[in-house]
């Protein structure tokens, strides 16, 4: 048709060209389009063409591209140009060479079935079918869209919103790409504007009252998202005032939401939760942007229905953040396929850490039994471990735990899977290809299901579920310390305290040895060959680096570590460098409450001893062994304190009367003047009895005024609000750090870590005059 | 007298005569042997099928209505309710008839047993007893509380 007739060939594109634009919205016609939108116009025309049967004249094609071009302006008029889809040109071309095939296919099938050919129509029938489920899964990934096209429309609205309110804030966006699918991406637009308003309105304070709190003037509005746990997250952040909780309390209280009782069981995360309350306002007045008492509530009600969970955490004077993780539903995640009892799961990669394989006859000797449970020995890690067919409830062998193999005779393959702190292994037949998979949810009679998180279609249309690993953890009852920490904050206050996670190794052929976990980077069990000797420096090859090797008899009194056979090479960071201690077996990794003798076994290089699992173990000071052996590195490092930073006096409150005699120990070595301290209340006494004190170190765990109580008071006390207090604790959990810092403290560090101490300490004194 | 008739799809769930309207009835599916099962699913729920990229739950009405284990399970009924499917697996299927809206009774009586939940009502088709099942009863049985 288009050599002949140039002018009906241009008109017949020209109807193309509607056909398409009517569906694709009529603004775009008019505006060029950028290079990925897809200029559907164009290519078309050659796609029709092959499609088009050989047969079909020319008088036939006119009618057939005329009739619907009527049709869908006419429906167009009607919805609307908000049906518009931006599709990546890739996958068009994608999806049209699939079509072309499809044709091919078709007429294949048409000749054969014609000829009575059975072999021809096999084939077409397998070529029909696969190229149909390509084609499907193209289709279904038109639909996913970059989360950016909503954001962008975010950058207007907050300008506009900042001349109408007269603030000053900037707007951050991170993570456009990550793609949704369409109807989620069209559904989170209002209740994201939303949010985003409401941040602009009650939380981020205009810039004379930001300074005045001593923030920047600009306030800062930050708009995230990403991929966590097979979900994505859109994180809303802002560092205006956060939300108050009296006046939420008092208004919620007004309007009839809760009673007093409620109010006072209440966390304050449930009280400043009650804005989602339908009927909630904090606005005193209703305003343009906000206080219509219509909101919060529609926003939460809107992202449950998408399947989301919206999540709002307030800091007072710091900032709001919003955290709503929509469900992966639909959302295209990379995976790994395995199979279990001949049949195929799949499992999401982004809770996939390794796999890993134990021959049959290395059972016994990487997999022990606790109970009736496995556990794995992972990089020095103790990890529990589920038979898939345990959860599956699939008929099989039970564990066999007289066997030293447990009754495995075939190779296991092991999925060491995370989610959040949850770290655990499950045992699977086979692992298999991994593809990146569309989900699909299970109707509502498989929902209650908690071990799937929905099910995916593979490329030969087998059906293959999809493993929920937190769903199959909680089946299992597999939960972690950690876990339970985060649940209850009350917990996260009693544990906090002197709970000691230990690494126990052998040095030498009697004693034993414990090192503080969170000092260790990794640990490396390799042949003693591995350790060369330059000159009297034993040094190992780390990442490609050579790094100095320290023994503990090297500078203590202990038995003396024999560099032969296996050893372990315990890596840890200190100077700013990577160093290795040497040790000859590791035992064991606890995390236990001990109480240290600070005095009959301390010398350089070790700290104290205590009784762990009833025996005598020493605990390790590495920074102090480094001190040791290499005095002019401290020196180099500037972690020495000068002349004039001696007359600083220090109050540690603790009461460990080791923490405290450790602590003190080691800034009274290196030029600090100290004063003690057992409790907050203590604390308190000596602070405002004399005041020549720079800089307080507190535990947080205490009796009678623990450290929170403790660093409110001084923040409180007008004297002393200034005062730089730094919390030393045993465990660094993020959730405990972020409640020490919105308490007051201005640093969180962990107890022990001599250099991250020291460090800290200078920087805080730096260029304070001893008072 | 006027009145309106209704389309059933009248089959056989081993003995029971039953029905669905055809206005809940999407498609038939002849072919059981793709049904895939799922472990951990409820013994009733025969598997999952791959409905044209929707992943649809496949019940055995048979051991829904606690029937017995043995039977057959020959024909798939793809129900449609709001938008949901739900695949319906039956012994066989016997007929599609119009039948008038005067001529069902609500049943007073729960027959064999069956919830009443998923019955709502019976008639007469060439002198048997035909239930006529509840899709919404069905569909939604998780509602009822059925779903564990």
């Amino acid at each position: 048709m288009t050599e002949k007739d140039p002018q009906k060939a241009k008109e017949g594109i020209a109807n193309h060209q509607s056909v398409q634009i009517a569906g694709d919205g009529v603004e775009k016609m008019s505006e060029p389009k950028s290079q990925e939108l897809v200029s559907v116009p164009a290519k078309a025309t050659p796609s029709t063409k092959t499609a088009e049967p050989a047969k079909a004249t020319q008088s036939e094609v006119k009618p057939k591209a005329n009739t619907p071009v009527k049709k869908t302006a006419a429906k167009s008029k009607k919805s609307g140009s908000s049906e518009n889809l931006r599709v990546n040109i890739s996958l068009l071309e994608n999806l049209m060479s699939l079509a072309g095939e499809l044709v091919l296919a078709r007429n294949q099938l048409l000749q054969a079935s014609e000829e009575e050919e059975l072999v021809m129509m096999k084939q077409a029938s397998q070529q029909i079918n696969m190229v149909t489920s390509q084609l499907q899964e193209a289709i279904m990934k038109t639909r996913m869209q970059p989360v950016g096209s909503v954001f962008n429309k975010f950058h207007r609205i907050v300008r506009d919103l900042c001349g109408e309110l007269g603030k000053d804030i900037e707007l951050v966006t991170e993570g456009e790409n990550v793609e949704m699918d369409k109807t989620i991406i069209e559904s989170i637009g209002d209740p994201l504007t939303h949010i985003i308003r409401n941040s602009m309105d009650h939380g981020l304070e205009p810039p004379d009252e930001r300074i005045a709190a001593g923030k920047n003037g600009k306030g800062t509005l930050s708009i995230k998202a990403y991929h966590e746990a097979g979900k994505v997250i859109i994180q809303i952040d802002d560092d205006g005032r956060g939300v108050n909780v009296k006046k939420v309390s008092e208004k919620a209280f007004e309007a009839g939401l809760v009673t007093e009782q409620m109010l006072e069981k209440m966390t304050e995360k449930e009280i400043v939760n009650l804005i989602f309350m339908p009927g909630f306002s904090t606005a005193d007045e209703v305003t343009e942007i906000s206080g219509r008492g219509v909101g919060m509530d529609v926003v939460l009600t809107n992202l449950k229905a998408l399947g989301g969970i919206v999540d709002l955490t307030s800091r007072s004077g710091q900032g709001t953040s919003i955290k709503i993780s929509l469900p992966l539903t639909l959302a295209i995640m990379p995976s790994l396929l395995v199979s279990l009892n001949e049949r195929t799961y799949a499992v999401p990669q982004v809770n996939l850490l390794q796999i890993v394989r134990v021959q049959a006859e290395e059972v016994s000797e990487k997999i022990q039994h606790v109970g009736d449970s496995l556990v794995l020995r992972f990089m020095d890690e103790l990890i529990k471990v589920v038979r898939g067919v345990d959860f599956l409830k699939e008929d099989t062998e039970p564990l066999n735990f007289d066997n030293p193999n447990y009754g495995f005779v075939n190779p296991l393959h092991i999925l060491i899977v995370a989610a959040g702190e949850l770290k655990y292994g499950i045992v699977v037949d086979q692992t298999l290809d991994s593809p990146e998979i569309v989900v699909k949810p299970f109707g509502r009679h498989l929902k209650p299901l908690k071990i799937y998180a929905g099910a995916t279609i593979l490329g030969n249309g087998d059906i293959a579920p999809i493993f929920d690993i937190v769903g199959i953890a909680s089946e299992m009852n597999i939960s972690q310390i950690d876990q339970h920490r985060s649940e209850s904050e009350e917990d996260v206050d009693k544990n906090a305290g002197e709970l000691q996670k230990l690494l126990i190794v052998k040095s030498g052929e009697v004693d034993r040895l414990a090192i503080p976990l969170n000092n260790i980077i990794r640990i490396e069990r390799v042949p003693a060959e591995k350790v060369r000797n330059v000159g009297s420096q034993m040094t190992y090859e780390f990442m490609g680096k050579s790094i100095a090797l320290f023994k503990v008899d090297e500078v203590a009194d202990i038995d003396e570590a024999k560099v032969e056979g296996q050893c372990s090479i315990i890596i840890f960071e200190a100077l700013n460098r990577h160093l290795g201690l040497f040790v000859n077996e590791v035992v064991d990794s606890v995390e236990i409450v001990v109480e240290f003798d600070e005095t009959t076994h301390k010398q350089p290089g070790i700290f104290g001893s205590a009784y762990i699992n009833d025996q005598l173990t020493l605990l390790v000071d590495l920074f102090g062994i480094v001190e040791a052996k290499k005095p002019h590195w401290i020196q180099k490092s500037g972690i020495t304190v000068s002349e004039n930073d001696k007359d600083h006096l220090i109050l540690v409150v603790d009461d460990s009367k080791f923490f405290v005699k450790q602590i003190s120990g080691f800034l009274e070595d290196v030029g600090y003047k100290t004063v003690t301290a057992m409790d907050g209340e203590q604390g308190l006494e000596v602070l405002r009895s004399r005041d020549d004190i720079s800089l307080v170190l507190s535990d947080i765990e205490m009796p009678v005024m623990d450290g929170w109580e403790f660093v409110k008071a001084i923040r409180s006390d007008a004297n002393l609000k200034d005062m730089p207090v730094i919390a030393v604790t045993s465990v660094a959990g993020d959730h405990a750090r972020e409640k020490g810092m919105s308490l007051g403290m201005n640093e969180y560090l962990v107890k022990l870590d001599k250099e991250e101490i020291l460090h800290t300490l200078k920087r805080y004194l730096y260029d304070k005059v001893p008072v | 007298m006027s009145s309106t008739t209704r389309n059933f799809i009248i089959f056989r769930v081993n003995d029971l005569y039953c029905a669905l309207d055809c206005i809940h009835v999407q498609e038939i599916i002849r072919d059981t042997r793709n049904v895939k099962p799922i472990c951990r699913s409820e013994n009733y729920i025969t598997g999952v099928i791959n409905l044209r990229g929707e992943i649809v739950s496949v019940l055995s009405l048979r051991r829904f209505f606690s029937m017995g284990l043995q039977g057959e399970d020959n024909a798939i009924i793809v129900v449609n309710f709001d938008g949901e499917h739900l695949g319906l697996q039956i012994s066989d299927i016997l007929d599609v008839i119009e039948h008038n809206e005067d001529k069902i009774e609500t049943c007073p009586t729960v027959p064999n047993g069956l919830n009443s939940e998923y019955i709502s009502g019976v008639f007469d088709w060439q002198g048997e007893l035909v239930t006529i099942l509840s899709v919404k009863g069905i569909v939604s049985l998780e509602e009822a509380g059925v779903g564990a």
